[in-house]
């Protein structure tokens, strides 16, 4: 048999994972003699049942972790992997969508928080058990609640108590969490420049009112810091980047964020997939580089915006 | 580009050095982008006493929207003119400005303190700001203490803290300064300037010039005019062959600024001149300490001499005995032998292909970039230690949920690790050909949980002959110095890089961060490892022949650490420890001259420790199993004897079993191997010698004409991933007819053998066991369409020779007589020949594949082997 040795690789990772390859193909690699391959194949939505029951049974823990990761799953890959005997391949399939809920409720109880964490993120879980979960003695386990989307907004209340910040910074990132919580929690960001993550994930988060983040951002752009200082929390540059992050952006405020004078944020921008080819196009002709990249790495800018982007100059990266 | 802006910016700045007041408002005026400079001209006006200048020139500023003059111009005012009638609503906004904290009105009100020399209310002031690491703020403090290192207010607002002795002053101005030096271009000037005024200080001294107008330069290519005029005064002066600024003078046409300026042709005092890196101290340290000054002039003489052995030898000798800065001074000599250079911004890089590089560059670097760790001494002797009961004492065992906890975060990881006792686990982990063991102890400190990680990493010196050199003798200042470099080396992100990144601990709580520590203790025994890595890995302290002491390293993590921040303490201790055990590793391997004059101590890895320890037999005769093991396996080599093979079995541990697989196969020894290996067998689901040793067993029966006791062998071999075992047994399975039993096999097993290749035969079989199976196939009546879909499949079945004939013969058999036949004769007479050997063996057998066979050789144009005896039967 010839050897065959595929090079791990970002663009060959991209293809092994997503491409929907021939079952021919899918079975050199669901065999290949590299476990990094099978990890990576294992993750294919496309995958066939017979291969994937294969993969469930593969010496790797890594090639079934990541197959529990795939979301395409017969009821009997799960079930075996649900069986497995290795706590990480458990822990990853707690995760699925498609787990039955008995064995979820099991994981959610389970003795190990690394099971309960992976439980607590899974997106089937009721909100009776993230509730009580909430309760959690592992600040982890709390966090996977506090990310939930299916957690109550009083328990997400409670959880704004809690004593680390990666619990309430989890808050910040569930688009479940209401308005008036992420009002409460971006009070507490002020001044507080330890907590500028936290931040960014409510200016960024979808349920956060747009009126509102766009008077943060006109907030932000007054002129009160000293430009040859350049210190970035000082200015409010940080909002508005957070900002031309958010995901969907409206018409208006994508016509107030497209003159920022700031590149950063007009890069952040050109790379918002709520842009159309509008404002791409506008983009285009933007005297800064790397904002004109950004332009051309939009898929949903035309080929003609691209062009123009092009044209005037993209930023060259030299690796020497 | 250099902007009119900045041209500007460079020329108004040179003209309020020179008190040109009038000349720099015009061009301020003129330029109209740079009126935040207007406040430095009132500033000057009021230097000057000119009062109705510097009033107006505020105002000026103020409505340019410059809110830092407010201040200034609310405290003239209140002053001269203390009934003008804006007055009151410019202290209003001031006031409304500072309930918002407003920055530029806190900045200016703050210098105005500074001004008056009012250092506890300017701080006052600042309190918020200087949490806020900001270069403006700090950098008026810093400056004062450039000029008064005594200033005791601004030292503690720093953050300073020292005695306030002036080296410590001096050593922590560079770090400050360092700290923003990569973020502000006047912050690196400000820097050179202090290292004008100290340039005599062995922390200064010791800056390479090079690597100063390296970062000069870095942001002279950032369009700083300063930077280009002072890195050109700076090469001149130092005498250094650096055209790089006079070329950026060109290139950027700067040379009428500069005649402006009077900078082209001023030759600056600087830090190069000539003084060398590694000066004899001056001034108040050495004037105390003839010992100092007698090694820096020896030094200074080996420097002369370029004699950079004897330089290290020096610079050693001194760091043993404490002297200031020595032990910094080790890596300059070692640089240049390793091809390592450093520059401020970029950090050190070179020499990537020695094992000392790591402690040179720390050393260079952890000067610009400390660690904060503490490395502290445990007393309390460790389980370890203490297993086999040389020591008494024990630390009490952490509790039973935390021990789970600890044992599922591992499993989780992925780590294979042995348990030895209830709260003591243990990771083999090979270093160079031999294991150190990695230790994990979960123990109650004072009603608190703890979590150690540690390993030996170095013992007491022993020589050949087995005499230990220095029995109770601690490891040095010296050698704990090399250790902490080594530890920061392994716990920077990034410990070479210009830029602070943090440590591995960053993101854990500040009140949890876990402890380095060293452990020292006096033993007659030594863990030894026996087997390969895994389950089956024998881990057991063996006696020494003597008395000695071993050394520890490890890191201590408060088990009440909880989720990611439990996972990363213990994921980052059993890194750090295995990362400074493999440099002391390296380094002993790679240098022997280098570690006598480093180290008075030897790595635990050292080979010496295998004559150390008792030898096999008494060790053996003590109950010790892997002496055992070699014992008896060594008896069965020498004497070939059943009994040494009965006794290495009966010690009933996998690794006596495993030695199985080494033993060359005979009929008197054949039952007891296959019964041992097969016992073994279960354990696994895939193991390389095992499978081997069984594909070998599966042989011996075969060669004895005996398929069905070969069976079972064959059987397990495939299981645990054999792909010639499996080969073997579709090929005897076919031949005797019994197909779809071999069909099932090899759907068994087929991918646990495909995964488990690594051998160039292993790749071969697998081609081979994919052949045979379609022989089997074709005999159940598959289509031919699918046949030859699996021969004809390049990518598995490559230059498989089979593989290439039988689609021809299917061919064949289906009338393309002809075309068939031109194929194969097409093939190289070596393949031809290959395929007639094969079929002739076979022609003669009366099933199925005797029959493809006869077809097979009627298709290669050769005549099939005629059966003997009457009725065709031989």
């Amino acid at each position: 048999m010839s050897f065959h040795e595929i090079e791990i690789n970002d663009e060959n990772i991209k293809e092994i994972v997503e491409k929907e390859h021939s079952f021919q193909e899918f079975e050199y690699l669901v065999t290949s003699h590299q476990y990094e391959v099978r990890e990576k194949v294992a993750l294919n939505p496309k995958l066939p049942a017979v291969y994937a029951n294969w993969m469930a049974q593969d010496l790797a823990m890594s090639v079934r972790v990541n197959l529990a990761e795939n979301p395409n799953l017969s009821a009997e890959i799960i079930h075996k992997l649900s069986e497995d005997e290795k706590i990480a391949v458990i822990c990853a399939i707690a995760k699925h969508p498609k787990l039955p809920q008995g064995k979820l409720m099991e994981f959610s109880k389970h003795q190990s928080y690394l099971v309960r964490e992976a439980a607590a993120s899974n997106p089937t879980l009721p909100a009776s058990e993230l509730a009580r979960l909430r309760n959690d003695s592992e600040w982890g386990v709390r966090r996977r609640v506090a990310e939930n989307r299916n957690t109550e907004p009083k328990e997400l209340e409670s959880l704004l108590g809690d004593s680390y910040l990666e619990v309430i910074s989890a808050i910040a990132e569930n688009p479940s969490a209401p308005a008036d919580l992420l009002s409460k929690l971006l009070e507490r960001t002020e001044g507080d420049e330890g907590i500028r993550s936290f931040r960014d994930s409510i200016l960024r988060n979808p349920t956060f009112p747009e009126e509102r983040v766009i008077e943060i951002y006109l907030e932000g752009k007054k002129p009160n810091q000293d430009d040859s200082e350049d210190d970035y929390m000082l200015s409010n540059s940080g909002d508005r980047i957070a900002i031309s992050q958010r995901y969907p952006l409206s018409v208006r405020a994508i016509e107030l964020i497209i003159d920022d004078p700031y590149q950063v944020v007009r890069g952040y921008l050109a790379r918002n997939l709520s842009l159309t080819d509008k404002y791409l196009s506008k983009l285009a002709l933007d005297p800064e580089a790397s904002v004109r990249t950004d332009v051309v790495n939009n898929p949903n800018a035309s080929p003609e915006t691209k062009a123009t982007a092009t044209l005037l100059g993209l930023e060259s990266y030299n690796d020497d | 580009m250099i902007s009119q802006k900045q041209r500007d910016e460079f020329l108004v700045t040179h003209y309020l050095n020179e008190q040109k007041v009038l000349e720099a408002e015009a061009l301020i005026d003129k330029s109209g982008e740079i009126n935040e400079l207007l406040r430095q001209v009132a500033l000057i006006y009021s230097d000057l006493d000119d009062l109705e200048n510097s009033l107006r020139v505020f105002k000026k500023a103020y409505e340019c929207g410059d809110k830092k003059s407010l201040p200034w111009l609310i405290e003239l005012l209140q002053n001269f003119y203390p009934d003008e009638s804006e007055l009151p609503e410019l202290l209003n906004t001031r006031d409304q400005l500072l309930a918002t904290r407003d920055f530029d009105v806190l900045f200016s009100m703050g210098n105005m303190h500074i001004t008056r020399r009012e250092f506890s209310e300017a701080i006052e002031t600042w309190s918020n700001l200087l949490q806020t690491d900001n270069w403006m703020i700090e950098r008026n403090l810093l400056s004062e203490l450039v000029m008064n290192p005594d200033n005791e207010v601004v030292l503690e607002a720093l953050g300073f803290k020292g005695s306030g002795d002036i080296n410590e002053v001096i050593l922590f101005l560079k770090e400050r300064y360092q700290h923003f030096l990569k973020r502000h271009s006047e912050a690196l000037l400000d820097f050179f300037y202090f290292c004008q005024r100290y340039v005599n200080h062995p922390a200064i001294s010791e800056i390479a010039p090079e690597a100063l107008l390296d970062m000069i330069h870095g942001f002279a290519l950032e369009g700083s005019i300063q930077s280009i005029f002072v890195g050109h005064s700076m090469a001149l002066s130092g005498e250094m062959k650096d055209s790089r600024f006079e070329e950026l003078i060109q290139k950027y046409d700067l040379t009428e600024l500069a005649k402006i300026s009077g900078l082209e042709l001023e030759t600056r005092g600087s830090v190069t001149g000539s003084q060398s890196i590694n000066q004899v101290p001056t001034g108040n340290y050495s004037s105390n300490n003839a010992k100092s000054n007698e090694i820096f002039e020896r030094a200074d003489v080996a420097i002369k001499n370029n004699d950079l052995d004897g330089e290290l030898a020096i610079w050693i000798e001194g760091a043993k005995q404490g002297i200031q800065g020595c032990f910094n001074n080790i890596a300059v000599p070692m640089a240049s032998k390793l091809g390592i250079t450093t520059n401020l911004l970029i950090g050190a890089s070179g020499g990537e292909d020695s094992a000392w590089s790591p402690l040179v560059k720390g050393i260079q670097m952890s000067e610009m970039k400390p660690a904060e760790f503490n490395l502290i001494s445990i007393d309390n002797p460790l389980g370890s230690s203490v297993i086999k009961g040389s020591l008494k004492e024990r630390l009490p065992q952490a509790s039973k949920e935390n021990i789970n906890k600890f044992s599922k975060l591992i499993e989780y990881l992925g780590f294979v690790i042995k348990q030895l006792d209830e709260n003591l686990f243990c990771l083999p982990f090979g270093f160079e050909g031999t294991f150190i063991p990695i230790f994990a102890e979960l123990i109650n400190d004072e009603g608190k949980d703890s979590l150690l990680i540690y390993a030996p990493i170095l013992s007491s010196k022993i020589e050949r002959s087995n005499v230990v050199i220095n029995p109770v003798e601690p490891l040095s200042k010296f050698e704990l110095e090399i250790l902490k470099v080594l530890i920061r080396d392994v716990h920077l992100v990034f410990p070479n890089s210009g830029l602070y990144l943090g440590d591995s601990f960053s993101r854990l709580p500040s009140d949890r961060i876990p402890i380095h520590f060293t452990s020292s203790q006096k033993v007659q025994e030594i863990w030894s490892c026996t087997g390969p890595a895994g389950d089956e890995i024998i881990v057991e302290p063996l006696p020494t022949s003597s008395e000695f002491t071993i050394f520890q390293f490890g890191i201590a993590s408060d088990l009440s650490l909880q989720s990611d921040h439990f996972e990363t303490a213990v994921r980052e201790s059993f890194k750090q420890v295995i990362g400074v055990a493999n440099h002391l590793t390296e380094m002993y391997g790679e240098s022997l001259d280098y570690w006598n004059q480093f180290f008075d101590h030897m790595p635990i890895t050292s080979t010496h420790y295998q004559e150390f320890v008792v030898d096999d037999e008494a060790a053996a005769k003590q109950g010790f199993l892997g002496a055992q093991i070699r014992k008896h396996f060594k008896a069965y080599l020498e004497k070939q004897k059943l009994e040494n093979l009965q006794d290495l079995v009966s010690l009933n541990v996998p690794l006596a079993k495993r030695a199985l697989t080494a033993i060359d196969l005979n009929k008197a020894n054949v039952q007891l191997v296959a019964k041992n290996l097969m016992e073994l067998a279960e354990n696994y689901e895939e193991d390389v010698e095992i499978r081997n040793a069984l594909n070998n067993v599966g042989w011996f029966y075969m060669n004895q004409n005996s398929f069905d006791e070969a069976l079972p062998y064959l059987l397990t071999a495939a299981r645990l991933g054999s792909a010639n075992a499996m080969s073997n047994l579709s090929w005897q399975l076919m031949l005797l007819g019994r197909h779809q039993e071999s069909v099932d096999y090899h759907n068994k097993f087929y991918y646990r053998i495909l995964t488990t290749r690594y051998s160039p035969i292993d790749f071969d079989q697998a081609s081979n066991l994919r052949s045979n199976n379609a022989l089997n196939l074709w005999a159940l009546g598959t289509s031919t369409s699918e046949l030859k879909a699996i021969w004809d499949d390049e990518f598995f079945q490559g230059s498989h020779v089979e593989s290439k004939f039988y689609p021809i013969l299917i061919d064949f058999l289906q009338g393309e007589v002809e075309a068939s036949r031109n194929k194969v004769q097409s093939f190289d007479d070596s393949i031809k020949r290959e395929l007639i050997t094969t079929f002739e063996e076979t022609s003669t057998h009366q099933g199925w594949f005797g029959e493809i066979s006869r077809k097979s050789l009627e298709l290669l144009g050769h005549e099939a082997k005629k059966r003997r005896g009457l009725f065709g039967r031989g």
